[in-house]
């Protein structure tokens, strides 16, 4: 799997025609391949089917700036709920890890969770009672909380993909996530995970948020036994966050910047490590 | 609630007749109070009756009667939370609350507003108040999705909310095959409270319902009302608005642009009440001329 955008203090001359020159700053993406062996000529990164130059790798831990987003709309009343305080041991040194919630309103905490006392503020800060699931707009105001936010960018979202009562449509909503750069990861609700009170199939719900994850550099993961533990949810969301943290960074030179949306994937030896995802520069 | 949204000035509903989309309903005092009335009349083949004045109408407030001061058969623009139950288990359910509500959005004209809200296994409202067709269609293809129970009274006074801050004629539109039914909500609103906002506040209820094949088991009040619940065609009818019961195999489209139709022909009456005494009045609008019918609310608070 390969990760997100991030534009970086140091930059390049791109040459443009005649004498002049773009000045462009790296970009960097998150990749899931740890090997300690690999230098910069192992990796293949290519935009638009061009390859570019691979300037820097960075081995995990790489510092987070995540908010942990949670479903806790009607339609998930029966469960499973993740509970906050079940977080309190996700951060590490140089993490800033917030949580969000959404059901009638879109509650984002600013809080960052280091310790069972984070937590419980945090708790505090998000806690509502059930209602809609405005899944499409909590994205977006998450993704505007981490507009400024340094190291690895990323809402990790839980959720059953029903989304009700939104202002922001899903295409709005990719199309913001993926001009942020800012990576969507998922841990969604499997046909089998749902606690239902009528019978409930609905093919392709989770199909929206698995692509905002496979597009964005994400994780997407379900949830498929409806009788779990309460700790589940919460377990699995650590070591999705874990996972994240433990990616190594790449960061490459662009062949443009010209605002414009490109199709980068990241390959070893020819053997795809994720993507294609897609990043706008 | 008794919070009495029912007395508004006579200016605004003096200017109703000039009234723009870019103005808005922008109520103000001038002195004398005035209730208004929404009403449909029609003739005796049912249609519409488009070309009445003042002098065919009848108001009697608690039975005295009062002279019409305000009257006007301008296109009121329609304010309208539409709620769609969603708490089918068969496809087919949806299939038709989406059609439904498709509908009502193409019947709607450019200076109308809606929202588009659902209910089952939650309710949900759209934030945005609007005429765009293009963002009321998407939510009607990207959110609304079924199962859950019947929280219908719930629902309505969720959709009342949606529209407390807006003047002149609010409208409530719901699509249901069914009865209230909450088993588990510990916050289930009764009949009679929502019956109590409706008609304080002044919301005009309109109600569509489907027959649904229903089993041996079914109680005596699910096979006498099938479709649409006793309590909700009457809270329809008291309420100014009105309801209709669709067969399985009729389609809904029908219904819906009858719906639009009606509330863009209604006529917009007001009088000044006999005291303003914080009570509930009773309210007889009747028509002068024979083989006429009006379709109006049957009571309102007298409240400052």
């Amino acid at each position: 799997m390969i990760a997100r955008l991030a534009v970086l203090a140091a930059a390049a001359l791109l040459p443009l025609s005649g004498m002049a020159y773009q000045v462009v700053a790296p970009i960097a993406i998150y990749v899931d391949e740890a090997a300690s062996s690999l230098v910069e000529r192992d990796y293949t990164v290519t935009v638009d089917e061009m390859r570019v130059p691979v300037t820097t790798v960075s081995r995990g831990p790489q510092p987070l700036s995540a908010i942990v987003l949670l479903d806790v709309s009607d339609s998930l009343r029966l469960g499973p709920l993740v509970e906050i305080r079940r977080l309190s041991g996700v951060a590490r040194p140089g993490d800033t890890i917030r949580v969000g919630t959404f059901a009638d309103r879109v509650a984002i905490g600013s809080t960052a969770i280091v310790n069972g006392a984070s937590a419980a503020q945090a708790e505090r800060e998000v806690r509502q009672t059930g209602g809609a699931s405005p899944l499409w707009d909590a994205i977006c105001a998450s993704v505007d909380a981490l507009r400024e936010a340094g190291g690895l960018r990323v809402v990790v979202v839980f959720s059953d993909a029903l989304p009700t009562g939104n202002d922001r449509s899903f295409d709005e909503t990719y199309d913001m996530v993926i001009r942020s750069g800012v990576m969507v990861s998922v841990l969604g609700i499997g046909d089998d995970g749902l606690r239902l009170d009528g019978k409930m199939q609905v093919i392709g719900r989770n199909d929206n948020l698995r692509r905002l994850a496979h597009d964005t550099g994400g994780e997407y993961g379900e949830l498929r036994d409806p009788k779990a533990e309460v700790d589940v949810p919460a377990r699995m969301l650590i070591g999705q966050i874990n996972r994240l943290r433990g990616r190594t960074r790449l960061e490459f030179l662009p062949p443009v910047r010209d605002g414009a949306v490109h199709r980068v994937s990241v390959a070893i030896d020819g053997r795809s490590i994720g993507g294609p995802l897609w990043m706008r520069f | 609630m008794r919070t009495g949204n029912l007395v508004v000035a006579a200016g605004a509903l003096l200017v109703l007749g000039a009234w723009t989309p870019a103005q808005g309903p922008q109520p103000f005092r001038a002195g004398v109070d005035v209730v208004p009335i929404y009403a449909t009349v029609r003739g005796s083949n049912g249609a519409f009756v488009p070309d009445l004045t003042r002098e065919d109408f009848e108001i009697k407030d608690n039975g005295v009667r009062r002279d019409v001061i305000v009257f006007s058969r301008e296109i009121v623009p329609i304010t309208v939370t539409v709620m769609l139950d969603v708490s089918y288990s068969l496809e087919s359910g949806i299939l038709w609350t989406r059609d439904a509500g498709r509908a009502f959005v193409d019947a709607m004209l450019p200076v109308d507003r809606a929202r588009i809200g659902t209910f089952g296994r939650e309710i949900a409202i759209s934030p945005r108040l609007t005429s765009d067709k293009g963002y009321l269609h998407r939510v009607l293809s990207d959110e609304v999705w079924p199962g859950g129970e019947t929280p219908l009274w719930n629902a309505l006074d969720r959709a009342m909310t949606s529209l407390r801050d807006q003047s002149g004629r609010r409208v409530i539109l719901t699509l249901t095959d069914g009865l209230n039914s909450v088993r588990r909500s510990a916050a289930r609103l009764s009949f009679s409270a929502v019956r109590e906002r409706v008609l304080d506040e002044g919301f005009m209820v309109y109600a569509v319902g489907r027959h649904v094949p229903l089993d041996r088991f079914a109680s005596v009040n699910q096979m006498a009302y099938n479709g649409l619940g006793l309590d909700m065609r009457e809270l329809a009818v008291e309420s100014g608005g009105g309801y209709h019961v669709l067969g399985s195999a009729v389609s809904p489209e029908a219904a819906m642009r009858e719906v639009a139709d009606e509330l863009h022909h209604q006529y917009v009456l007001g009088f000044t009440p006999t005291a303003m005494d914080g009570k509930v009045h009773k309210l007889e609008v009747k028509m002068k001329r024979r083989g006429m019918s009006v379709q109006a609310r049957k009571s309102y608070l007298a409240v400052r």
